[in-house]
């Protein structure tokens, strides 16, 4: 364990070392924030409510959305592949770690120091615009808690799974931009997921994709009856078992791979 | 003379990054379909943000305006990424390595030489797209000769 506490540490540490690069990636995501937010302005000043969402609920919908891009913005198959490509894989199979949970903890360290620096903006937002809300109620603030932990775990095994794909073939990045850019869209991160067509409405709530962005923010705001909180909780954790154990299937795999190269 | 010069460089600038493209066939097409994925998922969204709130206007514009806006919007990134954006990425790299000074030391304007190091065929399908887009929603945007033109100018 101490190992992975020195190597979250020292990432940590590397996120924060070009001191310019982080201050604009901050601007540019509260830039995009900002922009979302004068196009639900507009299309609010028109109607009152939204398929049960006021404009409040949506601000917050997209506050959490905002959030979660933090928390489970993923580079991991970027770095795995970088990693099997420049050869550095090798340096870290011989050393006396996991490399499939250093790959783990490296991404997580990234995403907690961009997540810290996003709160304190959120904070700042709620209390300059009051248009924050609070939970709905405290058990949904707790099971919105345990959908987030959902989330982020979903979000590392999916793309340490898309990551492992360069074990086989080594340019991966278009395919996977493809995959990532309809993911987010049907996970609701551009739009709620309640707004789409009832049909397509329901195929997303079946999928993995959903607790990366919709749920949680969705059950925050208290939009599930207890009845349809079971069942995603239920469809979600089922995936997350599956994927853990393909991910940890392909990326032994692939080892084995690289080794008998 | 010297635009002439310029001229034939720029042709040979596209025939070598035409074959280098070529030779990853693979990575080429995907990246083409990546940018079509790309495009038809702002589309819908587009088209979902329209249909929640069942309304016909967003800040004056209409859906079909929407559409145009985002189309125009994607040429001029296209034109910008096919040259500028594209080799101005490459220079953070040409700084640290070194490779910036062999840049410098050429006969050709250094702008030149730095913006139109080569050029990337990534964006061929957003041009298709995009032009294609404008003239199909051409019949449904009432603008006159005067108001295209203006929008050329912008471009």
């Amino acid at each position: 364990m101490k190992q992975y506490r020195r190597i979250f540490s020292n990432f940590a540490q590397v996120v924060l070392a070009y001191k310019a690069n982080f201050f604009f990636t901050v601007i540019s995501r509260s830039l995009a924030f900002a922009v979302i937010i004068f196009v639900w302005q507009a299309i609010y000043s028109q109607t009152g409510e939204i398929k049960g969402f006021t404009f409040n609920e949506l601000i917050t919908y997209f506050v959490i959305i905002a959030l979660l891009s933090n928390l489970v913005e993923n580079r991991t198959f970027e770095e795995i592949k970088e990693d099997v490509k420049t050869g550095k894989i090798a340096n870290q199979l011989i050393l006396p770690i996991n490399s499939f949970y250093m790959s783990l903890v490296r991404t997580v360290a990234r995403q907690i120091v961009f997540t810290v620096i996003f709160l304190l903006i959120a904070v700042v937002l709620f209390l300059v615009f009051d248009s924050l809300l609070l939970p709905y109620n405290l058990v949904s603030f707790f099971l919105f808690l345990l959908m987030l932990i959902i989330a982020i775990l979903m979000n590392l095994v999916i793309f340490t799974l898309i990551g492992s794909v360069a074990f086989w073939t080594v340019e991966t990045g278009n395919l996977v931009f493809s995959f990532i850019f309809i993911m987010e869209f049907l996970a609701g991160r551009l739009i709620p997921v309640q707004f789409f067509p009832e049909y397509l409405s329901m195929v997303v709530r079946y999928l993995p994709f959903a607790s990366l962005f919709n749920l949680p923010p969705s059950i925050y705001l208290g939009k599930f009856t207890s009845q349809e909180l079971y069942i995603n909780f239920a469809v979600q954790i089922s995936w997350l078992i599956f994927l853990f154990f393909l991910t940890k299937f392909v990326w032994g795999k692939g080892l084995n791979k690289l080794e008998l190269v | 003379m010297k635009l002439k010069k310029y001229f034939r460089l720029i042709k040979h600038i596209v025939k070598i990054s035409l074959m280098t493209a070529m030779q990853y066939k693979v990575n080429f097409l995907a990246l083409i379909l990546t940018t079509i994925v790309y495009s038809v998922v702002q589309l819908f969204f587009i088209k979902y943000l329209f249909a929640a709130g069942n309304i016909s206007r967003i800040g004056g514009f209409t859906r079909t305006e929407m559409y145009l806006v985002y189309f125009l919007g994607q040429i001029v990134y296209a034109v910008f990424f096919t040259v500028i954006v594209h080799n101005l990425k490459r220079v953070y790299e040409e700084i640290h390595n070194g490779g910036l000074d062999f840049l410098l030391i050429k006969p050709i304007n250094s702008s030149f030489a730095i913006l139109f190091q080569s050029i990337t065929f990534s964006s061929t399908a957003i041009y298709v797209y995009a032009l294609g887009g404008v003239l199909y929603l051409w019949t449904d945007i009432n603008w006159d000769i005067k108001q295209w033109l203006s929008v050329l100018l912008i471009l």
